[in-house]
């Protein structure tokens, strides 16, 4: 564990780069703004706003990137030997997804809290009452969706090697993204997506990654992120990732569990 | 230093990433086709035709090619990023090197590393120009927007190479294949010389340069604010609108290639004093 | 104590890597496998590990069944071929790590089994800066370390000079007088007729003669 501890730098260093050098230029904002605008709030579904989605979700590629191999590395090296002696692998590998979520809160926690700090340094930094209630929040959409797809990657290099692991996931997480920025082109009215397109950002895992859609009961939340008016509760994605979640940890056991070791190290061959 | 450049190319030619890759490309850019003969099959006059170039994929015009660029990143380093790594996991850079220098093995990597990139990121659009050119009229001079050619010409003074697109376009988009394949190469070479640094453990690692580099760009980007663009999709595409600053994108790529060198002389030395 | 391989069938796409394959082994014995390179030797020692499912037939510890009433044999000291350790991990810190998962050892034993195999447990290398034989030999440690009641050896005694084969040798027939059931997998003609007590012949997967002292 301490070995991978030290990837997590990265999450200080993406933190005070990404979101202190776009806050930069503010004399004073409050603290809700600076969670929301680090989960892109302020993203439309253009292509124009590539850019800026590109900049806050390549953050959480690094990170899938430096743990995408955190339980696969035991299946290289010594996995004859170690699994040769492990009785119950169902248990360890939840233990080990728990122990990736650990690192996976943390990273997220040390993105914010750097990026606050530093945006401190530059500007006046207000504490609002909703910056709590978006925290938590942002804390629990974006580390299910950073566990859920470091552990898919984990689950497909135990199969097919990290390299694949990677390209599908992120491949995922690509279309996700291009399709929810090419949605401008579809959705001509508001109303639209009321209806018959709500769909499209349901199962879009980019779209629940997106607060500036969503809608939430509580007022002061909903005034600050509910910016077209869509009915699309913040709850629904906490359950969209937990869901995937689960069922990655699921998957995980079955492929750990039925893994046979033919291949010495599935990364050298 | 051929010798090792005809050995390694063959070698990389004959991988499955690099012809996953170009089945991948061909696919966008049959798709993109398809798409265009769809729009134009209803058209019944050549004036109303949307010039073939302006529809190619790596037209700022095209949705396909919006999607491409997307995966850009993931797919200019695929087919080379472990060419350094599979060599060392697999101990078979022992066996080559023993047959060539160090020298020659690293060099003749560099170059086989770029030459592929090159090949695979332009051979395809260079296919797509020439299928276009044969299904659609050379003639056709409509722009995508809808707007008349009168009020866009004045546009298309302002695209790069400009002269050459008034001229001949079919030259244009080839030039423009071309400057793709080897923009690709380069990035693809950069990410190349930075797995030999000490801490690529696992392949996935590979993809990492290109991620932060792309990431590190965005956020000179907000900091600075420069006066012209800094995105790579703006700055490939034919027909982008934005501004550009060709000069300082040549002295960027330089940068690159330089560093490149520098990575793998290092690692040479490194090599030789084991 | 008792290992019984039942009509052991294994499957690899098409290809049948082990043929009805029928064995009982005792302990206190030591069992020699010879057979030509992609014979099925080291394919039957991850059947019998458990590392690898079978398509058909039943392996029995005694009255267990393994994948069904237990996942792994409850005390194995291995060694496959080619495989290797935690490479950026010391040879005593990858020996640790292996034993804290049934943590029946603690650092005495692992000392004594590093030492015994001839090499120093304080040395500070990470195990890829170690020479062939060292990780042969380290190899063997985690084998043996924690007094397993069956060891399985295939090739122990690969790139090891000829002071450590007699070495191991020594540390096998130690073994064996300790009452572990130990197999071994080897090319070496002089490990199989100097250790077994009984031979068998793989040849395309199939057990075919077995000669006994």
């Amino acid at each position: 564990m301490r070995f991978y501890a030290k990837y997590l730098i990265v999450g200080i260093v993406s933190g005070i780069l990404c979101i202190c050098s776009n806050m930069i230029r503010n004399d004073s904002v409050n603290a809700s703004q600076i969670i929301f605008y680090s989960a892109l709030g302020l993203v439309d579904w253009f292509p124009a706003y590539m850019e800026q989605a590109t900049q806050f979700f390549i953050p959480f590629l690094l990170f899938q990137i430096l743990f995408g191999t955190y339980i696969y590395r035991h299946f290289c090296s010594a996995g004859i030997y170690f699994f040769s002696r492990k009785k119950n692998r169902e248990s360890w590998f939840i233990r080990e997804a728990g122990k990736l979520y650990l690192f996976v809160f943390i990273y997220i926690c040390l993105f914010l809290l750097s990026g606050i700090i530093s945006t401190m340094a530059v500007c006046h930094v207000h504490y609002d009452n909703t910056a709590l209630i978006i925290t938590v929040y942002y804390l629990l959409i974006y580390s299910m969706f950073l566990f859920a797809f470091t552990l898919m990657i984990n689950i497909i290099a135990i199969i097919a090697g990290s390299r694949i692991g990677f390209i599908i996931a992120a491949s995922i997480e690509i279309l996700g993204m291009g399709f929810f920025l090419m949605l401008g082109k579809i959705i001509t009215t508001e109303s639209d997506i009321a209806g018959k397109y709500i769909w499209m950002l349901k199962i879009n895992p980019a779209a629940h990654l997106v607060f500036g859609l969503h809608s939430s009961k509580i007022k002061s939340l909903n005034k600050l992120i509910n910016l077209k008016n869509i009915n699309f509760d913040l709850n629904e994605s906490v359950i969209y990732f937990f869901t995937l979640s689960i069922i990655m940890i699921f998957i995980g056991i079955f492929v750990v569990k039925k893994r046979e070791f033919i291949i010495n190290n599935r990364e050298t061959g | 230093m051929i010798k090792s450049v005809r050995m390694q190319m063959s070698g990389m030619f004959k991988k499955k990433e690099v012809v996953l890759i170009f089945f991948v490309l061909m696919i966008f850019i049959s798709i993109n086709f398809f798409n265009n003969i769809m729009f134009n099959k209803d058209i019944k006059y050549i004036t109303e035709m949307p010039d073939l170039v302006k529809k190619l994929i790596i037209s700022d015009w095209s949705s396909f090619g919006y999607y491409m660029m997307q995966y850009y990143p993931l797919l200019v380093v695929i087919p080379t990023a472990c060419a350094y790594l599979s060599d060392r996991d697999t101990r078979i850079q022992t066996y080559i090197q023993a047959r060539m220098s160090s020298r020659n093995y690293w060099y003749g990597k560099m170059i086989t590393v770029f030459l592929t990139t090159l090949v695979l990121f332009s051979l395809p659009f260079l296919i797509e120009i020439l299928v276009s050119s044969i299904s659609f009229s050379i003639e056709s001079s409509g722009d995508p927007s809808g707007f008349n050619y009168l009020s866009t010409i004045e546009d298309e003074w302002g695209y790069f190479l400009s002269d050459i697109f008034i001229k001949n376009k079919i030259i244009y988009a080839i030039i423009n294949a071309l400057i793709f394949g080897m923009v690709s190469g380069i990035l693809a070479l950069f990410n190349f010389s930075v797995t030999t640094l000490p801490g690529m453990k696992y392949k996935i690692f590979a993809f990492f340069p290109i991620y932060l580099l792309f990431y590190l760009i965005s956020i000179l980007n907000t900091v600075i604010k420069p006066a012209y663009t800094t995105s790579y999709a703006a700055i490939l595409k034919m027909f982008n609108s934005g501004q550009k600053n060709y000069p300082l994108y040549c002295i960027f790529l330089i940068i690159l290639i330089f560093l490149s060198v520098i990575f793998i002389e290092i690692k040479i030395r490194r090599d030789e004093a084991v | 104590m008792k290992l019984v391989a039942e009509n052991v069938t294994k499957y690899i796409g098409k290809k049948e890597i082990l043929k009805d394959v029928n064995l009982t082994m005792e302990a206190g014995h030591i069992y020699g496998f010879v057979g030509k390179n992609g014979s099925g030797k080291t394919m039957l020692f991850r059947a019998l590990s458990g590392l690898m499912h079978i398509s058909s037939g039943e392996i029995r510890l005694d009255n267990q069944v393994l994948h069904k009433d237990i996942k792994v044999l409850p005390s194995l000291g291995l060694i496959i071929e080619n495989a290797g350790l935690y490479p950026e991990l010391t040879g005593l810190n990858n020996l640790r790590l292996l034993a804290k998962i049934n943590s029946k050892i603690d650092d005495r034993e692992i000392y004594n089994a590093i030492r015994r195999v001839g090499l120093d447990p304080d040395d500070k290398r990470p195990f890829r800066k170690y020479s062939l034989g060292m990780k042969q030999r380290i190899i063997i440690a985690q084998a043996i370390m924690e007094t397993p009641d069956i060891i399985m050896l295939d090739e122990p005694t690969n790139a090891l000079d000829i002071e450590g084969v007699d070495e191991i040798r020594k540390i096998i027939m130690e073994e064996k007088k300790r009452g572990a059931l130990i197999l071994i997998a080897s090319h070496n003609t002089d490990d199989i007729t100097l250790l077994a007590d009984t031979v068998y012949s793989i040849c395309n997967g199939l057990i075919k003669e077995s000669g006994e002292k």
